[in-house]
């Protein structure tokens, strides 16, 4: 997709593809992006890479039977190929029971205005991305270092129509850039995330990684065990993602397999999280894989278990539901899931969220975090790019990595304080905006070698 | 497509590149899910597209687009020699890629059943029958299977003069259950989690499976697992599933082999590798009994082809011989800087991807323990653990954990009381230097791992890892 469709001309080749449809109900997404990355590794661009695609999926029902098909072909002998498709699978189906019926047009309601996305990140000008990556490259050369990393920026056009009326479209755009900078004994690590290119500065990054890695050096081993730790937004951004991966939506609910005890004090009082699509402060996705609006949604009120994420699916499973415009697309394990998490600051400099720690380790980020015991969201991981040893209310020593296996419900029951100022950063789609933590206990149970 | 792949290579030449690549890629897959007696999806997918990499001013650009006309095959190619451009601002050395290739040839992949020809229909019947099987157990709360089953087309064509067509077939399918009491839920999966068994080949793996006949005992298993201890904290031996095998050889042996890891290419998002160049052709990996290849030929195996994404034929190369480690997987840029030829394990997730390092098969070698029982058996105290769970290793594959579904006491060569959620934890030159038992050739599997991820845009990858049980000494093991 090298041009911008727009929303009549992908909103009249979707009504068209509905012309073609037989069932009792039929849906069908478009997905356009453009995305364009450069790589670099040994202060130099090794990867520098641009995709344009489309992907047009087709669900198709006939009264309780479901079925779908997907094309990345835009002309309409592939648009009625691909109809029909997810039509004759519909017909091999068995009847779902639980399965009502797609979103009508009274799941969105109200009107909705949105900023156009900044073009200079849609249309990502490749020398832009190279820019940056050679002003991070730069500065840790003149350290004496070696930088890593990813510039990244993405387009996309995203369009549902069903045949009960909904028909949503929205454009949009957002520009990621992380570097890890290393030293012969330690590393450091950078990130933003943006709507805007213009917005990263890539300048600041270097300077974070550049910084931290000249601190890692020369790390000393600790004994694994129980430390007070300060996360930082990096490692705080993770551990959300997994969370409303195993716990933040609907189905976990229903399949009784989630940490959510709705109406319980399950993390500290200082914790509020909500997940907003909509948010301008975030990258907005303002419709779910069925086109339906997404609604705010109080997942974490003061500490407690508010409420969970629902599709049209899972909504319609509980009486007095709503639909909150979670969709994933799909069922399977995953069912509805919160993309753009907010979690609401704290009133602490970083410098006084170390002042306040006689004894404790600062965390930069996390490594191959995976869920160990999900339905307790017991995750193990790693610590990287930056792990340090606080005593007496001050930095003193980088300190050699080590593995955590923790419940992160009861990392965030353990915060005694947050951070004022939030990083926006990646969610496994969009984007969450968090602050760094100051956990009173966090359990590490092993150690690497550097 | 010869003509459209000429007029990428004519254009980048014209336009200044002093190497390109086209592939032209066709992916079709079909999945069936079923989940507690409802189809929960019915799906058929394809995507198809190309990628044009070139070479300007000794740095690579790459663009890729979904619409294969003449004028898009042109404007792809242009954006990518621009990108390369770009690309040539900030880089050190100019790339080098060897000895040129060029091969003309076609590769199938050999299969019984080909995979669409067997029904929807039939294939529903198979998992709705699994599924019956596994509720048929009290308690069960959840009830998923599948079946995928793929083909992809690919042509590559090169400046050098490559013109190669293949046309790779693979099938999966798996079962899994979830019981659920107050103090957790429990999961047991057949014949591996994570989207179950894969290989390349026809629908006969489908067939072979006999996903209901394992239905009933993995459920019964999974009920068992609710009222089982946590598994107890201790160091002790540890006798490993084959599956679980071949996981630990893709974290801790596949990984850090890959070249473009060890010289940094990947060091932002997946790391690094503790595996540097000068430990090539003395460092001691394992014990002697470890010896381990990256085999693209090996039949069925999920990362068998005929030919890498760089045109460069598939190989079987010793990676570790006696317990020491000997090579690298390379492509042709990484192979080039240590003098080598790339020993064809260049591969790209799509049309759309850059073709990067991937595992093929990396296979652990079988030994001479004979089946999981007999090694059992000579097992005088320690514990088995079976089907993993959950992964997680550093950014130089050293430390790692894996959390399993079930766990079983050995005692005076018995398997005795069951545990749930069981981990074991360690280094990876120490863990294989602690092997002492590897199983036998009639018991060794070539386990296909569909959800390989690297790379940034990431990149999946389906690879395979050719495995018997083995038994690891003094490993230190927890509950969680």
């Amino acid at each position: 997709m090298s041009e911008i469709l727009g929303r009549d001309k992908i909103i009249k080749l979707l009504q068209h593809g509905l012309g073609f449809a037989t069932a009792d109900q039929t849906e069908i997404t478009f997905s356009g992006s453009r995305n364009s990355l450069t790589r670099f590794a040994n202060n130099y661009i090794h990867q520098n890479v641009n995709e344009s695609n489309t992907t047009i999926r087709v669900r198709s029902i006939f009264g309780q039977k479901i079925g779908s098909a997907s094309t990345n072909r835009l002309d309409l002998a592939a648009l009625k190929e691909t109809v029909a498709m997810a039509e004759q699978l519909a017909r091999l189906q068995v009847e779902d029971p639980e399965f009502k019926s797609l979103p009508g047009p009274d799941a969105n309601q109200g009107q909705f205005d949105y900023p156009d996305p900044d073009e200079s990140t849609y249309f990502s000008d490749p020398q832009l991305r190279a820019d940056g990556a050679g002003a991070v490259c730069r500065r840790a050369i003149e350290a004496g270092l070696t930088a890593a990393g990813a510039f990244e920026t993405q387009g996309n056009e995203d369009a549902v129509v069903n045949s009960l009326g909904i028909a949503s479209y929205y454009r949009g755009a957002s520009s990621h850039l992380n570097t890890v900078v290393m030293g012969e004994a330690g590393s450091g690590w950078g990130e933003r995330l943006s709507p805007r290119i213009g917005e990263i500065d890539y300048e600041a990054v270097a300077k974070e990684a550049v910084n931290k890695a000249l601190r890692s050096q020369a790390p000393i081993a600790l004994d694994p065990g129980e430390y007070e730790v300060i996360l930082e937004e990096y490692a705080v951004a993770e551990m959300l993602n997994y969370m409303s991966y195993l716990g933040f939506g609907a189905l976990a609910l229903q399949e009784e397999r989630t940490f959510m005890d709705l109406g319980k004090q399950i993390m500290s009082p200082l914790v509020s999280i909500y997940d907003d699509g909509r948010n301008p402060a975030g990258i907005i996705a303002p419709f779910d894989a069925e086109g339906v609006n997404r609604q705010r949604v109080d997942l974490i009120e003061r500490g407690v278990a508010k409420a969970v994420v629902y599709d049209s699916y899972t909504a319609s499973r509980e009486p007095g539901k709503r639909n909150t415009g979670h969709s994933s697309g799909e069922q399977g394990e995953t069912g509805p899931i919160a993309l753009n998490m907010v979690m609401e600051p704290g009133d602490k400099t970083k410098d006084e969220m170390i002042k306040s720690i006689k004894r404790g380790l600062w965390v930069t980020r996390f490594h191959y975090v995976n869920p160990l015991v999900a339905e307790k969201a017991i995750l193990t991981g790693m610590t990287r790019d930056g792990t340090f040893l606080i005593e007496n209310g001050e930095i003193t020593r980088p300190v050699k990595n080590f593995r955590f296996t923790q419940s992160a419900v009861e990392a965030l029951n353990e915060v005694v304080s947050l951070s004022r100022d939030r990083m926006l950063l990646p969610s496994f789609a969009f984007g969450n905006l968090v602050p760094a933590i100051h956990c009173r206990r966090f359990t590490f149970n092993s150690a690497t070698e550097f | 497509m010869r003509d459209l792949a000429n007029t990428a290579l004519d254009t980048a030449r014209q336009k200044g590149a002093t190497y390109a690549d086209i592939r032209f890629v066709t992916d079709r897959s079909r999945n069936v899910n079923v989940k507690n007696g409802k189809v929960e999806a019915l799906s058929n997918n394809e995507s198809q597209g190309f990628g044009v990499r070139v070479i300007v001013n000794g740095a690579w650009g790459f663009s890729s687009s979904s619409l294969v006309t003449r004028a898009e095959v042109e404007r792809v190619t242009a954006e990518a020699v621009q990108i390369a451009r770009a690309s040539a601002s900030v880089f050190r050395k100019p790339v080098q890629l060897g000895q040129p290739i060029s091969i003309q040839d076609r590769y199938v992949t050999p299969a019984e059943i080909d995979v669409f020809s067997v029904s929807l229909d039939d294939q529903i019947k198979i998992l709705l029958e699994a599924d019956a099987e596994m509720r048929r157990v009290e308690g069960i709360r959840v009830a998923n299977s599948s079946i995928s089953t793929q083909k992809t087309s690919k042509i590559f064509a090169s400046s050098e003069g490559s013109y190669i067509e293949q046309e790779l077939s693979e099938a999966g399918g798996g079962i899994e259950v979830f019981a659920v009491n107050e103090d957790g839920v429990q999961k047991r999966s057949y014949p591996n989690a994570f989207g179950g068994g894969w290989e390349t080949g026809g629908f006969e793996y489908i067939t072979r499976l006999n996903l209901p006949g394992q239905a009933q005992r993995i459920a019964q298993e999974a009920i068992q697992l609710l009222t089982a201890p946590v598994c107890p904290a201790n160091t002790t031996n540890l006798v490993l599933g084959s599956s679980q095998v071949a996981l630990q050889v893709h974290e801790s042996c596949g990984h850090p082999v890959e070249l473009d890891r060890v010289m940094g290419m990947e060091a932002s998002f997946a790391g690094t590798s503790f595996l540097t160049t000068e430990k090539q052709g003395n460092f001691r990996y394992g014990s002697d009994l470890v010896n381990v290849y990256a085999d693209a030929t090996v039949p069925r195996g999920l990362g068998t082809f005929g030919y890498d994404d760089e045109g460069v034929p598939a190989q079987r190369t010793p990676l570790i011989l006696n317990g020491i480690f000997k090579d690298y997987i390379t492509d042709r840029e990484t192979a080039a800087t240590l003098g080598q030829q790339s020993n064809g394990t260049s591969r790209a997730d799509g049309w759309n991807r850059i073709p990067m390092i991937r595992m093929t098969n990396i296979n652990l070698e079988p030994g001479d323990a004979g089946s999981l029982e007999d090694i059992i058996a000579a097992t005088n105290e320690g514990i088995y653990m079976d089907t993993n769970k959950s992964w997680s290793i550093d950014d130089k594959r050293l430390n790692f954990q894996f959390g399993l579904e079930a766990a079983w006491e050995i005692k005076n060569g018995r398997l005795g009381q069951l545990y749930r959620n069981p981990a074991y934890t360690g280094m990876t030159p120490k863990f294989w230097g602690s092997c002492d038992a590897i199983g036998s050739r009639d018991h060794w599997t070539v386990w296909g791992v569909p959800n390989c991820g690297k790379g940034e845009p990431m990149q999946g990858m389906h690879v395979g890892h050719g495995a018997a049980p083995a038994r690891f000494k003094n490993i230190k093991i927890f509950g969680a």
